[in-house]
């Protein structure tokens, strides 16, 4: 299960994610002027990317795609503004179709491009990766989430099958399989939670073969973050320069921002609690005094154990003001 | 420059400095020039292994070859012996002088060119150092010598203290500014561990080690799916071997996974899910030439083989060339590169077609009851081909006229024929399986596969009410 299906209001970490995703473009972007800008992303039959940027950013300029034409047509019925461009068209298409879209909108000089992966295909998404890195230009902001679930590796015992030597083996060997060229090669096992990791380092890697091709271009990690609501993903967004630009993308200022990447494996991990209203806020009363405190003033174990609910608590705490508050509209 | 010399004019026929440090590398990828100091890293163990390498398992233990590379630099040292007294002269000439060189030992540089094309490609300058037995030394090649306009010839050589371990060291302290942009790139450096591993994954099972900083690089060799017993009837590579005119062949051809669905074909012909095991690699003492070919090369499409096509994407096999006498092996100046007219492949070759044509011929038979086969294959254990396959060594059969050569055929399973699968295919538009999806389980969204199949199953009930 990837998660695509869940309602919005049972997955508050991806919601969390979206809108750091938001804070991070306000402080990429709107220095040098959002009017630039086109947002590219498959954008999912409600568009709700679509929206949040439109809604925090006023950038009307956007394109949403997907392979089924009904979800296409859905797409068109939920566009934010008719400034909107809905298209069928598959992932491995976007690269040879960047140029082309960025002239359906004159004027656009830049892109955000979100590939919004859901499934396990990790062989033909690397490859879309890297072809669509090396069509970027200086100032852009390319973002890409991956399916980081273990369980797409390794079901139950099939490794014993395999005649591998444990599960955190057999994980690295399919791995290998899939994505040989973009995996580093001293990856000889993946733990249970430890696939994240390895697939960022992969990113990376896809990163330097774009980089390879197009000399002249540096990809830079400003946000990796991780998350679970149905499967574990991965979302790796860096931005793109060019060594015989004047200007400093991302600016030098951008360093100081609290989730701002050191490296591509620099991870935030968000695993913030399903909260009612009343839960959030005997949580926001307490929320700097430590996930301990946080915990004795819920009195009960929001998460399966006690580590499991200090880590959410500490996670709601870093990412509480991003927190989602669904509301039925009656309310 | 026109000369007259007594009765007749005669002109400069010899080479250029341009052509040797500027022309000559374009001829060799980097990562291929590097695997080339390494086979030179592999030639010298081999020399002083002389005798020992068909009686031991694992004779190049203790042998390594470890190389840093950065945006700054590159060198490579190895503990092989370094460069014997009487080899200096020939070591530092761009050519080999003689073939009688290495004469009874399966190395495979012959032509003397792999140190210096690399060295050349590479660096803007660089040293060599050997610690050998019988004396130690450096030589440098300096910017002034590595200019293409540069006419001189001789080359600095200075003695150096001796070491305990012997080898060879080459340093090269400045790169090339293309070369500098590609050793310092992350996935190049993966990319090149990939290619040693595959490249000397045979040598590094017998014992050889690799490092590429720091890293130790893990072989990389093929595994095929093996049932125990020659005689039943289950999955096993076809495997032959033999001595032709010096050169010990070896060719086996298998499946390295279970047998690709239609379903599985389909979606390669979109996106490829796995990297591509399929084809036959052809090694040569001990070093991969050609990998996972798929072509003519080496028989597919020729005779009674059918072209590669994706469904036989589970056929994998090799062709294994060993001899002491170099020059024999099928092999170009880039020791990357097949010599495909060469007698000894075209026997070869011939061998590798049977391989293919039962593993295609079994993929055909079981086509459409690949669930089926694949019981088979659950029967059987996926072993090295090159270390754990021997069945025609222990249980071929010999070939006529020739005789040191022994064949093993697959005899692989076969699907009952009285009643054989067929296969039904066929395309309709997608509102039409939609609106029958919707008719046979209430839902449009079916997989036309599966609507397809109970439409079948349905007509079949009434068809025998």
């Amino acid at each position: 299960m990837s998660g695509d299906n869940i309602p919005y209001q049972l997955r508050p970490n991806k919601f969390i994610d979206r809108q750091i995703f938001i804070d991070l473009l306000t402080r990429l972007i709107v220095p040098r002027g959002i009017e630039k800008y086109v947002y590219v992303s498959m954008g999912g039959r409600h568009l709700v990317d679509h929206y949040a940027i439109y809604n925090h950013l006023g950038i009307r300029s956007q394109l949403s795609f997907d392979l089924d034409e009904n979800e296409v047509a859905r797409q068109k019925f939920n566009r934010p503004t008719g400034a909107a461009k809905c298209i069928p068209l598959s992932s491995a298409d976007l690269p040879a179709k960047i140029d082309d879209i960025l002239a359906e909108f004159p004027g656009k000089k830049n892109v955000i491009v979100w590939l919004d992966y859901t499934t396990a295909d990790r062989r033909s998404q690397f490859q879309e990766v890297v072809q669509t890195l090396i069509r970027l230009k200086h100032g852009d902001v390319f973002r890409v989430t991956l399916n980081a679930n273990p369980q797409t590796l390794c079901g139950g015992n099939e490794w014993q099958g395999a005649g591998s030597a444990g599960p955190a083996e057999f994980r690295a060997e399919k791995l290998k399989a899939q994505i040989e060229e973009f995996l580093p090669t001293d990856v000889l096992r993946i733990s249970d939670d430890g696939l994240p990791v390895v697939l960022a380092r992969s990113v990376e890697l896809a990163v330097r073969n774009a980089e390879a091709i197009q000399p002249n271009l540096r990809f830079k990690p400003v946000l990796v973050t991780s998350y679970k609501d149905g499967a574990r993903m991965l979302t790796v967004t860096c931005t793109v320069s060019d060594v015989d630009e004047g200007e400093k993308f991302p600016s030098k200022s951008f360093t100081r921002w609290n989730f701002a990447s050191r490296g591509w494996t620099d991870i935030q991990s968000i695993s913030a609690p399903i909260l009612s209203s009343r839960e959030q806020h005997r949580l926001d009363k307490h929320i700097h005094s430590g996930p301990k405190r946080m915990l004795a003033a819920l009195g009960f174990m929001p998460a399966k154990n006690e580590n499991a609910s200090l880590e959410a608590l500490r996670s709601y705490s870093r990412f509480h003001r991003y927190y989602p508050t669904f509301r039925h509209v009656d309310d | 420059m026109a000369k007259k010399e007594s009765e007749h004019e005669t002109i400069w026929g010899g080479p250029t400095k341009r052509f040797f440090v500027s022309m000559l590398t374009r001829d060799i990828g980097l990562s291929d020039a590097i695997l080339d100091l390494i086979d030179n890293c592999v030639d010298g163990a081999t020399r002083q292994l002389k005798g020992r390498l068909r009686s031991e398992e694992r004779p190049y233990d203790g042998y390594e070859a470890r190389l840093t590379l950065s945006a700054k630099s590159f060198d490579i040292t190895d503990n092989c012996g370094g460069i014997p007294r009487e080899a200096i002269a020939d070591a530092f000439l761009l050519g080999r002088p003689k073939v009688e060189k290495d004469k009874d030992l399966p190395t495979i540089g012959m032509y003397g060119i792999g140190m210096k094309r690399a060295i050349f490609k590479i660096g803007q300058e660089a040293i060599v150092e050997s610690y050998a037995s019988d004396g130690a030394f450096s030589v440098e090649y300096d910017r002034a010598w590595l200019e293409p306009e540069n006419q001189e010839w001789d080359l600095s050589i200075a003695p150096l203290k001796n070491k305990k371990e012997k080898g060879v060291t080459i340093c090269v302290p400045t790169l090339k500014k293309e070369i500098s942009r590609q050793f310092g790139n992350a996935a190049f450096q993966n990319e090149l561990r990939n290619k040693v591993s595959e490249h000397f994954g045979y040598l590094m099972q017998k014992g050889f080690s690799i490092w590429v900083n720091g890293e130790k690089v893990r072989p990389k060799t093929l595994q095929l799916y093996t049932s125990d017993s020659p005689k039943d009837k289950g999955i096993r590579p076809y495997d032959f071997e033999a001595t032709n005119n010096g050169v010990h062949i070896r060719v086996t051809v298998g499946f390295y996974r279970t047998l690709v669905r239609m379903e599985e074909v389909d979606e390669a012909a979109e996106r490829t899910q796995e990297k591509e095991q399929a084809g036959i690699s052809v090694i040569c003492n001990e070093r991969l030439v050609l990998e996972n070919d798929k072509s003519l090369i080496t028989g597919w499409g020729d005779g009674s083989v059918p072209k590669y096509h994706p469904q036989f994407r589970g056929i994998a096999g090799f062709i294994i060339f060993s001899t002491d006498e170099p020059e024999k092996l099928p092999i170009s100046t880039t020791k990357r590169d097949l010599d495909v007219g060469a007698d000894v492949y075209l026997f070869a070759r011939k061998y590798c077609m049977e391989g293919l044509r039962e593993c295609t011929d079994f993929t055909n038979k079981w086509k459409g009851m690949e669930d089926e086969a694949t019981q088979h294959f659950d029967l059987a254990t996926k072993r090295d081909a090159r270390t754990e396959v021997n069945f025609a060594a222990k249980h071929g059969v010999p070939i006529r006229g020739n005789e040191k050569a022994k064949k093993f055929s697959a005899k692989l399973p076969v699907p009952e024929q009285r009643n054989p699968m067929r296969r039904i295919s066929f395309t309709r538009k997608e509102d039409a399986v939609r609106s029958v999806s919707e008719h046979l389980f209430g839902e449009s969204g079916q997989k036309p596969s599966v609507v397809g199949q109970e439409c079948f199953d349905r007509a079949l009930k009434a068809s025998r009410k």
